[in-house]
């Protein structure tokens, strides 16, 4: 089956996550080197691996992927070391979504690894893993544990919110006359949003009086929202009135 | 008064933080080996410090561990480092919760340290911390200021938040006839989400007929509810009649 990276985020390419290491073979061969096809300097001079080398070959190896929001991991993939002979021909992988708890992926199978120094081995989980942390256990290698990788995720949004109250006061116009009667309560955000909200409005208090059919007649909406304001206009209609309407709004934004 | 570190996080085993510091010795003694209990190879060639090692011996040296997402901070350990007779006898704490102010716990009093190379020192803050970044500053030391530490936070939750709209649409089942009546609107999410949400739905046009007995009848409720969609379920009961309801839904989850 065949699936695609299309549309994934590319963790460490974009520096969305932080790396730690069980060990680094020196300050020449840490994380910092270690995001798939990373490369440095063709000449002579040594200005570090490409790739993550660690200090001790044995299966206690590791190299961890944080991210602070949680993200749905899609894919790996993994890659020799591009200035030696040396990459990780197996791993294995675990996670944890809460920090506290950590998960063997497949139970701690190995996942086939590299041959070479360059080919992109890429691993696609049998279901997206929902994690915060990763990390690659490198079980089997050649020449020394080292290799580049990325991580594939979905894209994650973040949710801002902010929540606040409108009153249209009591015994206003809505609560004599007749026909379509609006009173409009203009509300500033306390924080600007980055873009236009989406807003939940509710009324959490109704004082309001039938017509002679019996009929209430109660609506509150938003208009003219921008990202720094809008307008709640509560409404009555026909011959219902409304002696005093009370409510609360939620504007939200994902990005 | 004993504490628990039970189902704390810990920020750098976990790759939860970026670090920063005053100064390295070199890049063999980076915040790369700065958390608890790291060590590398014993063998004879050297492979960095078993320690963050500043490269700068006096009162100005720090260590900052930053997060995007504010954490509550409860206790900090230290240790000495692990390869040579280093450590911080004693250090200050600041922290900031919007990056831009910066406080001193216990008004920059200093706290006991290390005595040695790998015991470690656990401090439970007075009261538990809100903040992004936090900073261990050195005060005294013996040899040089060299230190492993972790930081131990409450579980963050990540709230993921979307927000819709539903309208019954105007006389409908609702309006006539008696009994138990409904209209279901099948609502689906604009993206999925990771894990089955809560649901608050708000109503903000009621327009309905109290029965002869002046009572009314309104209820709306969600029914169905996967990651994926929900059915927003209008109702009326008895001889109560609705002309239009219009609400907005808020649905929610914290992982």
């Amino acid at each position: 089956m065949s699936q695609s990276l299309t549309g994934l985020v590319h963790l460490l390419a974009n520096a969305q996550c932080h790396l730690r290491t069980s060990t680094n073979w020196d300050g020449n061969h840490t994380q910092a080197n270690a995001v798939l096809n990373y490369q440095n300097s063709k000449d002579a001079r040594f200005d570090g691996s490409e790739a993550w080398c660690a200090s001790v070959n044995d299966t206690n190896q590791f190299i961890i992927a944080g991210c602070e929001v949680p993200r749905t991991f899609v894919a790996l993939s993994i890659q020799g070391r591009g200035d030696a002979d040396q990459w990780v021909t197996s791993y294995k992988i675990r996670y944890s979504l809460d920090n506290v708890t950590w998960v063997d992926y497949r139970n701690g199978a190995a996942i086939q690894g590299s041959t070479d120094r360059n080919t992109v081995t890429t691993h696609f989980f049998d279901t997206p893993l929902r994690a915060r942390s990763v990390a690659i256990h490198p079980l089997t290698w050649s020449g020394h544990v080292s290799l580049r990788f990325e991580l594939y995720t979905q894209p994650t949004l973040s949710t801002f919110t902010q929540i606040g109250h409108v009153d249209s006061g009591a015994n206003g116009v809505l609560n004599s006359g007749t026909g379509a009667r609006e009173i409009v309560v203009p509300v500033t955000f306390p924080v600007t949003f980055s873009k236009v909200p989406e807003i939940a409005l509710t009324f959490d208090l109704i004082d309001s009086t039938a017509d002679e059919s019996n009929q209430v007649r109660v609506e509150v909406e938003a208009r003219n929202v921008t990202a720094k304001s809008f307008e709640c206009v509560f409404k009555t209609w026909w011959h219902s009135k409304v002696y005093s309407l009370r409510g609360d709004w939620t504007a939200s934004i994902n990005e | 008064m004993s504490q628990s570190l039970n189902s704390l996080v810990s920020l750098l085993a976990n790759a939860q933080c970026h670090l920063r510091t005053s100064t390295n010795l070199d890049g063999n003694y980076t915040q790369s080996n700065s958390v608890l209990n790291f060590q590398n190879s014993k063998d004879a060639r050297f492979d960095g410090s078993e320690a963050w090692c500043a490269s700068v011996i006096d009162t100005n040296q720090y260590i900052v561990a930053g997060c995007e997402i504010p954490r509550t901070f409860v206790a900090v350990s230290i240790q000495g480092r692990g390869d040579a007779d280093q450590w911080v006898t004693s250090y200050k704490i600041r922290y900031s919760l919007d990056n831009i102010t910066w406080s001193e716990y216990r008004n920059g009093a200093a706290i006991q340290g290390s005595s040695d190379r790998n015991s470690i020192n656990t401090h439970f803050f007075d009261n538990p911390i809100r903040a992004r970044s936090v900073a261990i500053h050195p005060v005294t030391w013996n040899n040089h200021i060299s230190l492993r530490f972790e930081l131990y936070t409450q579980p963050s939750l990540y709230t993921f938040t979307q927000i819709g709209h539903v309208d019954t649409g105007a006389n409908g089942v609702l309006n006539s006839g008696t009994g138990g009546r409904e209209i279901v609107v099948p609502v689906t999410f604009p993206v999925a989400f990771s894990k089955i949400p809560e649901i608050a739905i708000s109503i903000d046009l009621i327009d309905s007929t109290a029965d002869e007995t002046n009572q009314t009848r309104i209820l709306v409720e969600t029914r169905n509810i996967t990651t994926k969609s929900f059915e927003c379920v209008f109702k009326t009961w008895h001889n109560s009649k609705i002309y239009g309801l219009r609400g907005d839904w808020t649905a929610t989850i914290n992982e």
